[in-house]
């Protein structure tokens, strides 16, 4: 309700004529199919509309199977995302068939800058959704494990300090580091992105940058912390 | 006269049987707990054996034990990875204007 509340709003605070200059007059989708303008014929309104419903339609429903499939999402998270993904899904079907039957243009042109504005399957929807998995992922299992390891890599060193070398020692406290700067950057930031809109989008188009950039470099972090512990594990066999 | 004599002498012996017992036995029993015996207490000997190769399998469990949190830890990096580019992907690849 909330999602579909903001985005009507910000829908009523864009004007139709702005909407038609966002769009390029004589370009075309990525599929290949002519982009219309406010000003094009129903028919091809419909056929673009039909076009862009049908790729998000594919793009959705392989986006809730891998969803539903991975492990890595938070309970939370999962339902919110599939709240999302379904309703989408639900939304551009209910589109497709209604610039299908459209019978005027203005209507058709409607409906077809709904697909995007209302919904931004893949500028907002489908990218969140994999942030705040590689996010959880990180969350619960990336970071909790490499923390776990570096503990009993510690306990290692107590038990075996003749194996202890300056630069194992420097390994492990690179480790930690690591570790601890990755927590720190997925802290919230599942629901950092989830709590993006297309409304949000639309204002911004680099709303979900920050969320991005942080996902990456948060993974940076625990790769780099694994490859720590792999070296220290090799060197105390 | 021949038996009070004998009576006489009981007591020392069994006092004389009961030092030797508790001093010259106690000190065997003494030496074989630590070790020095004859092989028959092999028990003994077998401590510090039995020691030695337990701590090796110890170390292995805690190296096990980091491993396979490396293991997890290094999966759920991939999956990370891979969610991390789709994501990626669908912004790139889409028709959003």
């Amino acid at each position: 309700m909330f999602r579909i509340i903001t985005v009507a709003a910000a829908a009523g605070a864009l004007t139709l004529g702005s909407l038609a200059c966002a769009a390029p007059a004589l370009a075309s989708t990525a599929d290949g199919t002519p982009t219309p303008t406010a000003h094009s014929s129903l028919s091809a309104i419909q056929q673009a509309g039909a076009a862009a419903t049908s790729k998000r339609i594919a793009s959705l429903t392989t986006g809730i199977g891998k969803v539903n499939a991975t492990t890595k999402l938070s309970a939370a998270d999962k339902s919110t995302v599939l709240g999302t993904l379904n309703g989408d899904l639900s939304a551009m079907q209910g589109l497709q068939s209604k610039i299908a039957a459209d019978t005027d243009a203005a209507t058709a042109w409607t409906d077809y800058r709904s697909i995007f504005t209302q919904y931004r399957v893949y500028a907002v929807a489908l990218p969140q959704s994999y942030i705040a998995a590689a996010a959880d992922g990180l969350t619960d299992t990336a970071i909790p494990k490499l923390q776990s390891a570096a503990s009993k890599i510690s306990a290692a060193f107590a038990s075996h300090p003749d194996k202890v070398t300056p630069d194992l020692q420097a390994k492990l406290a690179d480790m930690q580091a690591k570790t601890a700067d990755a927590a720190s950057k997925t802290s919230g930031l599942a629901a950092s992105a989830l709590a993006v809109t297309p409304a949000g989008y639309n204002a911004n188009h680099a709303v979900l940058t920050d969320d991005r950039a942080a996902v990456r470099a948060a993974l940076a972090d625990t790769k780099a912390a694994a490859q720590d512990g792999r070296a220290i594990l090799a060197a105390l066999k | 006269m021949i038996g009070r004599a004998a009576s006489r002498l009981v007591g020392p012996a069994v006092a004389l049987a009961l030092l030797v017992a508790l001093t010259g036995c106690g000190k065997l029993a003494a030496g074989q707990g630590a070790g020095t015996g004859a092989p028959a207490l092999g028990s003994a000997g077998s401590g510090p054996a039995a020691t030695a190769s337990a701590a090796p399998t110890d170390d292995s469990s805690a190296l096990d034990a980091i491993s396979q949190d490396l293991d997890s830890a290094s999966t759920a990096n991939t999956e990370a990875g891979s969610n991390a580019a789709a994501g990626d992907q669908a912004a790139t690849t889409g028709d959003e204007p």
